[in-house]
């Protein structure tokens, strides 16, 4: 090739290149903005209040399973044999079209035992449920018979926030032999309630 | 550009890591391929940067679990074993008892009161699950063999020969965990901070043998506390 080609070609390869990049060369053009609308981001939380706990426990003569009041659980000695429920308020925000979430309770390191004592782990039994979910709102459904539960989508009320009711029932095996967890502690300080996002990408439209 | 002081622009070398993809294009395309696959795999079993979100937050409250103690002592409250012997035996002298039965003739039946106490936070049930004698002697051993017992808890703390019948009494080795003395059951628990008064007899067959006369035994009785739900 000679050098009058190999000019050519660069010079025409400089050009191309300035076309491409819509530089310098001062053709007309014009900009404009797209009217798309804004981008607005789900949210996902959960707050367990503080207050607007209860307590019951199950009775033993009479009716037996019958869930009565517990009027001060700071008094209340738990026993072998005994099954008492917590309601427990949580605030719980789930928005974005394609939210799904789990909501799961963790209590594995709830009890505690005395000074120099122990507590086997199967001594203490943590089942879960619901009371009515609140207007609108349908309750999670369980996970298998775990205490994880899944809200298959976005709540309904505006804003995607509603106040749900937790039930959770501790019950002291009666097996226990001994004094076997006598004078443990149930620390719900130790009990994590925690919401996660699950995502399955949704069907193409 | 540069050019050199001799004014001839030398090819330069290509680094060997270059030269080794450039003269091996198909393996280089599937390297980094699989090196990309590996990422996301990596990416994907960690669970750690595909961040969706997640809160967690925690219950508030203590509950507490309750105690299962007795207390074995003197009518009166003296010469008492511990209030909570803790996963201990709580140990106490039945003092009055031994003097009592010092004047024990064949035929006789002698009676003695102590009290439990119960220092738990559950309603307890007693019993007596064992007798142990100590005496190797054939006089003593004479003795423990005609020697019958019986205890139950009473109300008023009345203990006499209206508490029991005789044929309710029985001998120390009949005493055992599968064979216990029941002195009270559910119905009339020890509720938690109350008092039982337990009545205690002792006989000795009207056929002791002569063998057993002036022995002397101690015994040990174990007890057993049991939980008893409350009721309501």
């Amino acid at each position: 090739m000679n050098k009058l080609s190999k000019g050519i070609i660069v010079g025409g390869l400089g050009v191309a290149l300035l076309l491409g990049t819509g530089g310098s060369l001062a053709l007309w053009n014009v900009s404009a903005t797209s009217n798309g609308g804004q981008v607005v981001l789900g949210d996902l939380n959960l707050v367990v209040p503080a207050t607007g706990q209860t307590w019951e426990r199950q009775t033993v003569a009479g009716t037996p399973g019958t869930w009565v009041p517990i009027a001060d659980i700071s008094t209340y000695k738990m026993v072998p044999g005994d099954v008492v429920r917590l309601t427990q308020p949580l605030d719980i925000t789930l928005s974005g079209t394609n939210m799904k979430a789990e909501l799961a309770i963790d209590t594995s390191s709830a009890i505690s035992a005395p000074a120099g004592g122990t507590v086997p782990g199967s001594m203490l039994t943590v089942t879960s449920g619901w009371l009515a979910a609140p207007a609108g709102e349908s309750n999670p459904t369980q996970v298998g018979t775990t205490n994880v539960w899944r809200f298959n989508g976005p709540l309904a009320t505006t804003g995607g926030k509603a106040t749900f009711k937790q039930q959770v029932t501790f019950s002291l095996s009666s097996t226990a032999t001994g004094r076997t967890g006598a004078l443990a502690t149930i620390d719900l300080s130790k009990t994590n309630f925690t919401l996660n996002q699950t995502y399955t990408n949704p069907p193409a439209a | 550009m540069d050019f050199p002081a001799d004014g001839i622009q030398k090819k330069q070398t290509s680094p060997a890591w270059k030269h080794w993809f450039l003269t091996r294009p198909r393996l280089s395309i599937m390297l980094v391929i699989a090196l990309g696959t590996t990422v996301v795999l990596g990416l994907l079993g960690t669970n750690g940067t595909l961040a969706l979100w997640r809160i967690t937050g925690t219950g508030n409250g203590t509950v507490s679990i309750g105690n299962l103690s007795v207390q074995f002592r003197d009518v009166g409250g003296s010469n008492a074993s511990p209030s909570d012997g803790g996963n201990t035996s709580p140990k106490y002298s039945f003092s009055a008892l031994s003097q009592a039965s010092d004047a024990l003739l064949p035929g006789n039946t002698v009676y003695s009161v102590f009290e439990a106490r119960n220092t738990g936070d559950v309603p307890i049930s007693l019993s007596f699950t064992g007798i142990t004698p100590t005496g190797p002697s054939a006089g003593q051993q004479a003795l423990t063999s005609s020697l019958r017992v019986g205890a139950v808890l009473t109300a008023s703390g009345a203990c006499g020969p209206a508490q029991f019948a005789q044929a309710s009494l029985v001998a120390f080795s009949s005493v055992t965990t599968t064979t216990p003395i029941v002195l009270n059951t559910a119905t009339n628990a020890i509720s938690p901070a109350a008092t039982g008064k337990m009545c205690v007899a002792l006989s000795l067959d009207a056929a002791a043998p002569a063998s057993a006369q002036s022995a002397a035994i101690t015994y040990v009785i174990t007890s057993r506390a049991d939980q008893q739900r409350p009721t309501g």
